[in-house]
C-alpha cells in the first residue's frame, strides 16, 4: 500500500509537467503579443526590445519554459497584465470562495444523491422510485448555468427568500483570516456574518450540486440493487435480521465502492460547473477570474488559473484512487 | 447460395437491432425528441413565424411576455426578449446551431479519437505509452476549462467553440477506441488475418474498424449531448456564439438580465429546448448502448 502510495505520487510529475508545458506552448503559440498590449499602441521599437530584454522574450521558447517553470516552483506565476498584481496572491484570494463553493456542492450532491438512491433501490418500482429516476435524468441533462438561473429567478426574484449573489451582505462587518468565509466567521463567532454568508451558499451549492447529486443517485441505485441480489444479502435475511439492518449494515457499505469513484470522478465535473455557477451568481472564485482572464488575454493569469484547476483535478483524482482500496479491502495494488 | 444465406443472415441481425430497439422505450423517446429538433433545424424558415433577428430591432415590443399574460402581443407565443425578437422563433433557429456544433464537434472528436486510438491500440508498445500519456495530461483538464483554455488560444467565436469542444472529447474517444482495438485485436480472425499475410492498413480498415462502431456510436451519442451543453456553457460566458446569433447558451447569457425585473420567459425557455436537445440524445445514447453492445453496459 505504501508503495503503491508513492507510485502514484510519482506518476503525477509527469502529468503535471505535460499540463505546465501545454499551458505554456499554447499560450505563447497565442496570436498578439503581450507587450504591446502591456505598452499600448504608442510604443517604440526600443521600449518593446527593452521590455522583451527584461523578462527574457528574446530568449529561445524552451529556455523561457525553464525560466518560467523554475520561477514556477519558487511559487512565482509572474504579473498580471492587466492589474500588476502578482498571479499567485490574485489566485490566492479567490481560491478559497471556489473550494467553499465546491465543497458545499458536493455535501449536497453526496447527501441527497446517496439518500435518494437508496430510497430508489429500496423501493424499485415506487412511485418513489420513478420521482426519483425521472428527476435524476433531469438533472444529468440540465446545463449548470440555466438551473442557477432559475433558482435564482424562484428563491431569489420572485419568492425574495435567499440573496442573488455575491459571497455576503456588504454591511455586515467580517474579519477575514483564512479567506474560507464560513470558516472565518465560526472563528471569529460572528453569527451574523455566518449566517448570510450560509444564506448566499445555499443557491449556488445547489445549482453546482445537481449534476453530481443525479449521477451519485443513479450510480447508488444501481449499485444497491447489484448489491441486495446477492448471495450474503439473502443469507443476512434468513437469519432473521430485520430489513432495515440488512440495509443499513450490510447492503449500503458493499455498495458504495462505485459511488465512491464517480464522486471522485465527478469532481472534474464540479470544477467546470464552478466556473459557470460563478458566473451566474457573480461568486468571486477562481472560475470567474479565468474567464474574465481570457476576456482580457491576461495569459500569465490564465495560465495560473489553469495550473491551479488541473492540480486540484489531479489530486482529488489521486485521494479517489487511494479512499477506492481503503473502502474496498479486497483490491490490492503492488 | 452460400451468398443468399448470408445476405439473410445480415438482414435479420438489423432487424433484430431494430426489434430490440423499438422495445427499449427510453431510446425511441430519446430518438423523438432528437428527430424533433432536427425537423425544427430543417425547416425553422417555414415553421418559425418570426425572423430570428430583424433588423432594425423592434424595440417597442421588448421584453412583451407570452400566451399566458393578456399583455402578450398576438402571434409571439413565448413572448420577446430585450431587442423586441420572437423568443419562439430564436429557438427554432437555435436548434440549427446547436445540432451543428453538436455534429461537428463529435465529427472532429471522433476522427481525431480514432486516429490515436487505433494506433495505440494496434501497434502498442511505446507508441501506446506516449499517446497515452498524451491523453493522460489532456484528462487533467476539468473538461470545459480545456475548451475555454483552446478559445483563449485560437480565439471566440462559434467555429472556433466547436474545434475547442472536438478537441476536449477526442481523448476520451481515444480511449475508447483504444480498449476497443485490444479487444478485437486478440480475436482469432484478426489472427487468421495477420497468418495470411493482410497488411496493417487492410487489418485496420477492413477488420478492426467496422467492428469497433458499436462503441463510437454510443459514446459518440452521449458526447453529443456534452458538446451540445459545452457549447451553450460557452455561449453563455461569451467565448462561444456571439450575438445576436440565436445560440441558446448566448441567448440566457443576454436575458438573464432581465428576471429581476419580471421579464423570466426570455430566460427559461432557451434552456428548455437546451435540456431537451441533452435528455434526447443520453436517452438515445443509453438505449443504443443497451442494444448494440451488452459489453458496454454498467
Amino acid at each position: 500500500m505504501k508503495w503503491y502510495i508513492i507510485k502514484r505520487l510519482l506518476q503525477i510529475i509527469p502529468v503535471v509537467l505535460g499540463v505546465t508545458l501545454i499551458a505554456f506552448t499554447l499560450i505563447h503559440i497565442a496570436p498578439g503579443d503581450p507587450v504591446q498590449t502591456m505598452l499600448g499602441q504608442h510604443a517604440t521599437q526600443q521600449e518593446i526590445d527593452e521590455i522583451r530584454a527584461k523578462f527574457g522574450l528574446d530568449q529561445p521558447l524552451y529556455v523561457q519554459y525553464f525560466i518560467w517553470l523554475g520561477d514556477l516552483l519558487k511559487g512565482d506565476m509572474g504579473r498580471s497584465i492587466i492589474s500588476h498584481e502578482q498571479v499567485t496572491v490574485e489566485i490566492a484570494s479567490r481560491f478559497p470562495n471556489t473550494i467553499e463553493l465546491a465543497i458545499a456542492a458536493m455535501i449536497f450532491a453526496i447527501l441527497i444523491g446517496i439518500i435518494a438512491g437508496i430510497i430508489s433501490a429500496t423501493k424499485q418500482y415506487s412511485v418513489a422510485d420513478y420521482s426519483v429516476m425521472g428527476i435524476a435524468l433531469f438533472g444529468i441533462s440540465m446545463p449548470v448555468f440555466w438551473l442557477g438561473i432559475m433558482l435564482m429567478m424562484i428563491f431569489g426574484v420572485f419568492l425574495g427568500w435567499l440573496p442573488i449573489g455575491g459571497r455576503i451582505d456588504l454591511l455586515i462587518p467580517f474579519q477575514r483570516i483564512t479567506g474560507f468565509m464560513v470558516i472565518d466567521s465560526i472563528i471569529t463567532a460572528n453569527v451574523p456574518a455566518l449566517i448570510s454568508v450560509l444564506r448566499h451558499l445555499i443557491l449556488p451549492a445547489i445549482a453546482l450540486g445537481t449534476i453530481p447529486m443525479a449521477i451519485i443517485a443513479r450510480t447508488t441505485r444501481s449499485s444497491m440493487l447489484e448489491v441486495l441480489r446477492q448471495d450474503f444479502i439473502r443469507t443476512e435475511r434468513s437469519k432473521g435480521l430485520s430489513e432495515r439492518k440488512v440495509i443499513y449494515k450490510h447492503a449500503i457499505r458493499n455498495a458504495m465502492v462505485p459511488v465512491v469513484t464517480v464522486i471522485g470522478l465527478n469532481f472534474g465535473l464540479l470544477l467546470s460547473g464552478a466556473i459557470l455557477t460563478e458566473t451566474v451568481f457573480s461568486w468571486p472564485g477562481v472560475g470567474r477570474l479565468v474567464v474574465d482572464a481570457v476576456f482580457d488575454r491576461d495569459y500569465p493569469l490564465v495560465i495560473g488559473c489553469i495550473l491551479v484547476f488541473a492540480l486540484v483535478f489531479v489530486i482529488v483524482n489521486l485521494i479517489t484512487d487511494l479512499l477506492y482500496t481503503y473502502i474496498d479491502p479486497r483490491i490490492h495494488y503492488d | 447460395m452460400t451468398r443468399w444465406r448470408m445476405v439473410r443472415k445480415r438482414e435479420t441481425k438489423t432487424h433484430e437491432l431494430i426489434r430490440r430497439f423499438r422495445y427499449n422505450k427510453s431510446a425511441v423517446f430519446g430518438l423523438i425528441l432528437i428527430l424533433f429538433l432536427v425537423v425544427l433545424a430543417i425547416f425553422a424558415p417555414f415553421i418559425a413565424p418570426h425572423d430570428p433577428t430583424p433588423s432594425p430591432p423592434q424595440l417597442e415590443n421588448s421584453l412583451k411576455p407570452g400566451f399566458w399574460s393578456n399583455q402578450s402581443i398576438p402571434g409571439y407565443p413565448l413572448g420577446t426578449d430585450m431587442m423586441g425578437r420572437d423568443v419562439l422563433s430564436r429557438i427554432i433557429y437555435g436548434s440549427r446551431i446547436s445540432l451543428t456544433v453538436g455534429f461537428i464537434a463529435v465529427g472532429i472528436a471522433t476522427a481525431l479519437g480514432i486516429l490515436i486510438g487505433v494506433i495505440a491500440g494496434y501497434y502498442g508498445g511505446w507508441v501506446d505509452n506516449v499517446l497515452m500519456r498524451i491523453t493522460d495530461i489532456l484528462f487533467a483538464f476539468p473538461s470545459l476549462l480545456l475548451a475555454i483554455v483552446i478559445v483563449a488560444v485560437i480565439g471566440q467565436g462559434l467555429d472556433k467553440a466547436m474545434i475547442a469542444i472536438g478537441i476536449e472529447y477526442s481523448p476520451q474517444m481515444a480511449r475508447v477506441m483504444r480498449g476497443s482495438v485490444l479487444y478485437i485485436k486478440e480475436m482469432e480472425y484478426i489472427e487468421a488475418q495477420k497468418a495470411i499475410g493482410s497488411s496493417n492498413t487492410r487489418i485496420i480498415f477492413r477488420h478492426v474498424l467496422p467492428n469497433s462502431l458499436s462503441p463510437v456510436i454510443v459514446y459518440g451519442t452521449l458526447m453529443m449531448a456534452g458538446a451540445i451543453l459545452d457549447a451553450a456553457a460557452l455561449g453563455f460566458l461569451g467565448l462561444g456564439a456571439q450575438p445576436p446569433s440565436p445560440e441558446w447558451g448566448a441567448m440566457l447569457s443576454d436575458s438573464r438580465f432581465y428576471i429581476v425585473s419580471g421579464a423570466w420567459w426570455a430566460a427559461t425557455f432557451p434552456g428548455i429546448a437546451i435540456v431537451i436537445a441533452v435528455l434526447g440524445l443520453n436517452l438515445l445514447g443509453d438505449g443504443l448502448r443497451d442494444i448494440l453492445d451488452p459489453r458496454l453496459k454498467e
